[in-house]
């Protein structure tokens, strides 16, 4: 399956979006509470650096508007590129991350050659406990 | 000796000598930075070089910055163990290794 979007965020959820944050916030994160060695912390800004020059800021985020943002996948090779060194630093601090892919992100309310930011949900949605499942056998478990 | 710089026209050629990390890598970039005006092609030799830790990949990242604007930048001689590092740490895609 080809996907449209990518996104890297982590465990924790940002204040502003209450979704995961995303690898920039972990990483200055992580030089904020003074985990990350000094050698880390140069190498991370040079990456931080190659993105401010390149990529854009999305004015929603200039805005500190609830919004998240994704990568396209068809203009992201570079960018994937570059932002790897910036995963092998949160794993060299065992610092949880997951990469999501989709083509559907939601409400996309900016967008320019490598990006989109998306609106975040105003109200957060939960389902409740699954309680069915395909047994081995091929039934199915009524919790 | 840590490095060993040579220009010849507009090709510069970097030989770097056993650790490139904290203690080597600003000396070099200072002595670099300023002989990178109008290289167009710009080679790191990693032959004898063996450890590159995070400030290493930092300076070869600002290089290879610097030089996708004005020309290009390859890297030769890298070590299994060095090969390896740029291997895990994304490097390997970002840098062009011969």
């Amino acid at each position: 399956m080809k996907f449209k979007y990518v996104r890297i965020q982590g465990r924790e959820q940002a204040i502003n979006t209450g979704q995961g944050a995303g690898i920039f916030s972990m990483c200055w994160k992580l030089i904020q509470q003074d985990v990350m060695d000094v050698e880390d912390e140069a190498l991370f800004k040079e990456i931080d650096s190659w993105f401010a020059e390149v990529l854009p800021f999305p004015e929603p985020c200039l805005r500190k508007e609830r919004v998240v943002c994704f990568f396209k996948c068809e203009n992201s090779d570079e960018m994937m590129r570059m932002i790897t060194p910036a995963m092998w630093l949160l794993e060299r601090y065992h610092h949880p991350f997951y990469v999501i892919y989709t083509n559907d992100p939601g409400e996309i309310v900016y967008e320019d050659e490598y990006q989109v930011a998306v609106k975040v949900p105003d109200e957060v949605q939960t389902v409740e406990f699954h309680h069915q499942w395909t047994e081995p056998d091929g039934s199915i478990h009524e919790g | 000796m840590s490095h060993v710089i040579k220009r010849d026209g507009d090709s510069l050629t970097v030989q770097v000598f056993g650790r490139l990390d904290i203690n080597t890598a600003p000396e070099l970039e200072a002595e670099l930075v300023p002989q990178l005006e109008g290289v167009s092609t710009l080679t790191i030799d990693l032959a004898q070089v063996n450890y590159v830790s995070s400030m290493g990949l930092r300076l070869l990242l600002s290089l290879q910055k610097r030089m996708a604007k004005q020309g290009s930048m390859v890297v030769t001689n890298v070590s299994p163990e060095v090969m390896e590092l740029f291997e895990e740490t994304g490097f390997a895609a970002i840098l062009t290794i011969v």
